[in-house]
């Protein structure tokens, strides 16, 4: 047996139960690094419209990439699991469903702010 | 008990005789002068629990003093000047040396006991982490008395806190004096991560890991991820006074607010690295008190881990008034009302597991606690949402509001839980229950107290009374208020005061003679001696206890696993990190000094530093690495006792290497926290970069040419292949060599010189890190990895003498393999380092 193995293919179990929320990490950090980087560094009227379509195509992408992992939950946690390890991976499956939904409503209520707010202006 | 169910006779019962004693001998607690040696969980969560709940009642005792100068308008009870220490000292040892400590404290206390494991697997260093602290913690808080205290509040932001308008020593006790007990909180979370993960009994799957665990496993990642950030900011600002390196000074290019993202980066997940673990223990006591299974378990998991992630989402919302562009508030606000989602899955929980008891509900004295903190936390969270909408946050910024709300937020998710936790758990270490009667008006004099002192603070901030100031004109309408909240404050001083009395009337550290006086359903109300349990049990339940009413005989018959000391010494089984399949047998260390003496020189050194007595501070720093390296020498004892039997007829090593191996697990998360510091300075460039570019623009002319960052990588990388050719090199068993010395040595080498070439290159090019925040910025580059070549130098001399000593071999080879890990991701940083120091200047002038 690898030592991967007897550690339960800890990382890549790991990595697929957090994809979910590590998703909605990045398209947070994304949006608002990018944001602030065309605001500070690019002209007003390239800057903008820049920052606001590449919010928008970042949310859009990660929502389905969310779905995508929700769907296939099962079965990307099964091939890294033991036959006799059926309940921790059942837990594992769930933990994914749930962390999608909360990530899918964090990132869609982040990005959708683009359509209500001006992007560099302060107030 | 002489016999046992077939399915629980894992070990032959009854057990041969002398075996409990032998296992009372080997785990015995150090009494008298010696107990600083002592590193038994028991004894450590308590004296770490103890000093906390000291700090706790001295921030109390100022904010007495504040309350009471605010009682009445135009008061002059306290100066000014003395209020603003006052309040600085009171948040920062609440936050700090009170809230942190305390829940780390009951991570110590209470996991082991939970998981069934004699200790968690590095018990020296939790008895580091707790000197470390108790005598870093009494130092800065003593600063109160001499006038050093500093006057920034307790964070400290910058351009006051610079040496401008800050001189003297006072900001940097803060600056050096926190930076180093968060070092400490590091160690304690390393400790919890791999002890969640890797010494869970047979059987405990994730899946059946109990809450407290889940909350204690993600409250020490955010550890690992949050205090980088401010370990990192604390630096610059002390460099900054220090040396004059301008990160945050505008005149230099730097930038106040770069202070206050790295600081809230920190500090609001902090809220809720304080909040998670209470939770948690929270889902523990609920359950017992309702009699019934917590409703929706796998939920709560899974809004702990929203929470923690969520919580690092949140940081700008205390900075909303900053000027930054609406849609980035937009972004954090967003975030600041998706985190109540979570929070509120746990709370409709714990309701939900209450309301579905069968039996009536008894109103012990946790009991109370539990639903006084049902109450006020919610109230506190309803504020919160109030104060994540940004037009709020702009009227209440700064005022009483904010500080009605954040009471009610970390007294209600983390005060309440505790007292209820003192309650409910001190069966566990207490011959004695603490007294319900005196618990129950405890209870109610904290919980009428709270609402009377911070209730009014919500009104008073309405009518816009700022925080932190020092009296009032009677002409403004807020007396009254003020004089409710003092009134308020000293009601909670005297519930604490009955617990005190409580305390010592009736907690006698010893064996319960019924240690599970609530029928609780988990691990840690089995019988428990200095040993922990009698025998490891196998579990295959969430409430093991309810599930199986004759558990707790047979484990305490030595009828499960790990009955005896196969080693002859302390030792737990480790287990696979997610179904808990047994993996080998950990041989854990015992009573010692060093521990003791290292937290005590790396406290001086800190210290001595702070007030500028540098050559007794690199004494003690050295003295403080010699204590470490002694303390170390005894832990890795090598393969020779084993193979163990462990009942249940597994046979297990006691010795691994590699990713099976807890100090393996340990360098990993070792390396997380490095790769988190790392990422809050390549946040910071970058920040900067964009708060000042024209320094970046002028940066690419300075830089030297591609050769010398060529050199230092091609250096980098020649230092890993000769740590990989050390370890192909090591002897077998009982032999000896010098190459993989003379590897090793070659290899640190390797890498001083190419974080030398990094640096000399640039000063030769004619940069000065006193210039530019530009110039700053890109030689901490080097300072950061200067410090791991630093500790990569010390491991390596440490494995060659080690190795001539005869104690490195091909099989027993933890100390190379620990060093080379440290060495790869030395490497990586330097190597990311190399591409943003060359890189984005050339970005900027294009």
């Amino acid at each position: 047996m690898s030592q991967s193995d007897a550690n339960d293919r800890f990382v890549r179990r790991t990595a697929v139960s957090l994809a979910p929320i590590l998703l909605w990490a990045a398209h947070f950090g994304l949006v608002y690094g990018g944001a602030h980087v065309a605001c500070a560094t690019a002209d007003g009227a390239i800057g903008e419209p820049l920052a606001d379509m590449a919010v928008w195509s970042v949310t859009g992408l990660v929502v389905l990439v969310l779905v995508g992992i929700g769907l296939r939950a099962r079965s990307l946690l099964s091939a890294g699991a033991s036959s006799g390890d059926t309940n921790s991976n059942d837990f594992l499956v769930h933990v994914v469903h749930a962390l999608t939904l909360l990530s899918l409503l964090g990132v869609i209520w982040a990005g959708a702010a683009v359509n209500f707010m001006p992007t560099c202006a302060t107030r | 008990m002489n016999e046992t169910s077939p399915h629980a006779q894992i070990s032959p019962t009854p057990r041969p005789d002398g075996e409990r004693e032998k296992l009372l001998e080997i785990w015995a607690t150090p009494k008298g002068w010696r107990l600083p040696t002592a590193v038994n969980n028991t004894v450590i969560g308590l004296l770490y629990l103890g000093a906390a709940f000291v700090f706790f009642v001295l921030a109390g005792i100022l904010a007495l003093v504040m309350r009471t100068q605010l009682a009445v308008p135009d008061n002059d009870l306290v100066s000014q000047d003395l209020y603003n220490q006052l309040f600085t000292v009171h948040g920062t040892t609440m936050m700090f040396l009170f809230a942190v400590p305390a829940v780390e404290a009951l991570g110590v206390l209470l996991l082991p006991q939970m998981l069934a494991a004699r200790d968690l697997p590095f018990p020296r260093l939790s008895a580091f982490a707790v000197w470390a602290y108790i005598v870093g913690g009494t130092v800065f808080f003593s600063t109160i008395f001499y006038d050093l205290a500093p006057r920034g509040g307790w964070f400290m932001y910058p351009p006051m806190t610079l040496t401008e308008y800050s001189p003297g020593d006072a900001a940097d006790f803060w600056l050096l004096g926190i930076g180093f007990i968060e070092i400490s909180a590091i160690a304690g979370a390393i400790e919890i991560i791999v002890g969640v993960l890797r010494t869970r009994p047979p059987g405990m799957s994730l899946d059946k890991l109990p809450i407290f665990g889940w909350a204690m496993l993600i409250f020490a990642g955010m550890i690992v991820v949050a205090f980088p950030a401010v370990i990192l900011a604390t630096m610059l600002l002390e460099i900054e006074r220090a040396f004059g390196w301008p990160f945050f000074s505008p005149d230099g290019g730097g930038d106040p607010l770069l202070w206050q993202h790295l600081f809230w980066f920190f500090g609001h997940p902090e809220v809720y690295i304080i909040f998670l673990p209470a939770a948690g223990l929270v889902s523990m006591i609920v359950p017992t008190i309702a009699r019934a299974p917590l409703v929706g378990h796998n939920l709560i998991v899974v809004a702990l881990i929203a929470t923690g992630f969520f919580s690092f989402g949140l940081w700008v919302h205390h900075m909303f008034t900053t000027g930054i562009p609406s849609l980035s508030l937009a972004f954090f606000s967003a975030a600041s009302m998706a985190v109540a989602v979570p929070s509120g899955i746990q709370i409709f929980s714990w309701i939900a597991t209450l309301a579905s008891r069968t039996k009536k509900l008894r109103l012990t004295t946790p009991a109370l606690f539990v639903l006084g903190m049902l109450f006020i936390f919610t109230l506190g969270g309803l504020t919160g949402v109030m104060v994540a909408m940004v037009p709020f946050n702009w009227q209440a910024h700064d005022t009483y509001f904010i500080v009605a709300h954040l009471h009610y937020v970390l007294i209600g998710g983390m005060v309440f839980p505790l007292f209820a936790t003192f309650y409910y758990w001190a069966p566990m270490v207490s011959s004695r229950l603490l007294s319900d009667t005196l618990g129950k008006w405890t209870f109610w004099l904290m919980f009428i107290g709270l609402n009377v002192a911070f209730l009014p603070m919500h009104l008073a901030g309405l009518l816009g009374m700022p925080r932190r100031i020092w009296t009032y004109p009677d002409t403004l309408p807020w007396d009254g208020y003020n004089l409710v909240s003092t009134i308020g404050a000293y009601m909670i001083a005297a519930g604490v005061l009955v617990f005190i009395i409580d305390l010592i009337r009736n907690f006698r550290i010893g064996e319960s003679s019924n240690p599970n006086p609530w029928d609780a359903g988990t691990l840690e109300f089995l019988p428990q001696d200095v040993y922990s349990t009698r025998s490891i049990p196998k579990v295959d339940s969430l409430y093991p206890l309810w599930d199986r009413p004759e558990l707790a005989e047979e484990v305490e018959a030595g009828a499960h696993y790990l009955p005896d000391a196969p080693t002859g010494g302390r030792e737990t089984i480790v287990t696979s990190p997610i179904s808990a399949t047994p993996q080998y047998v950990v041989q854990m260390p015992g009573p010692g000094w060093m521990h003791f003496f290292a937290a005590v020189f790396t406290a001086a050194c800190f210290l001595l530093l702070t007030v500028k007595v540098v050559t007794p501070a690199i004494i003690c720093g050295v003295l403080a690495v010699v204590c470490c390296l002694v303390w170390v020498w005894t832990i890795d004892k090598g393969p020779d006792a084993g193979p163990v039997e462990i009942g249940g007829g597994l046979r297990l090593p006691v010795y691994v290497t590699g990713p099976m191996a807890h100090g393996w697990w340990a360098m990993i998360v070792l390396m997380l926290v490095a790769g988190s510091l790392y990422l809050a300075y390549v946040f910071s460039y970058l920040y900067l970069w964009t708060s000042s570019p024209e320094g970046w623009e002028l940066g690419a002319a300075m830089l030297p040419d591609a050769g010398s960052p060529m050199l230092s990588a091609g250096l980098f990388a020649l230092a890993v292949a000769l740590y990989v050719l050390a370890r192909w090199a090591l002897p077998e068993p009982g032999g000896n060599n010098l190459v993989t010395p003379a590897l090793v040595i070659l290899g640190a080498c390797a890498l001083t010189g190419g974080v030398v070439n990094e640096v000399w290159s640039h000063w030769q090019a004619g940069l000065r890190p006193t210039d530019s925040s530009y110039g700053a910025m890109v030689y901490m580059a080097g300072v950061l990895t200067a410090q791991l070549v630093a500790v990569i130098v010390i491991m390596s001399l440490f494995v060659c003498v080690r190795q001539m000593a005869g104690k490195i071999d091909q099989v027993r080879c933890a100390g190379l393999e620990n060093t080379s890990l440290l060495v790869y991701y030395t490497f990586a940083q330097a190597l990311v380092g190399l591409l943003i120091v060359h890189g984005i200047p050339h970005v900027a002038a294009s």
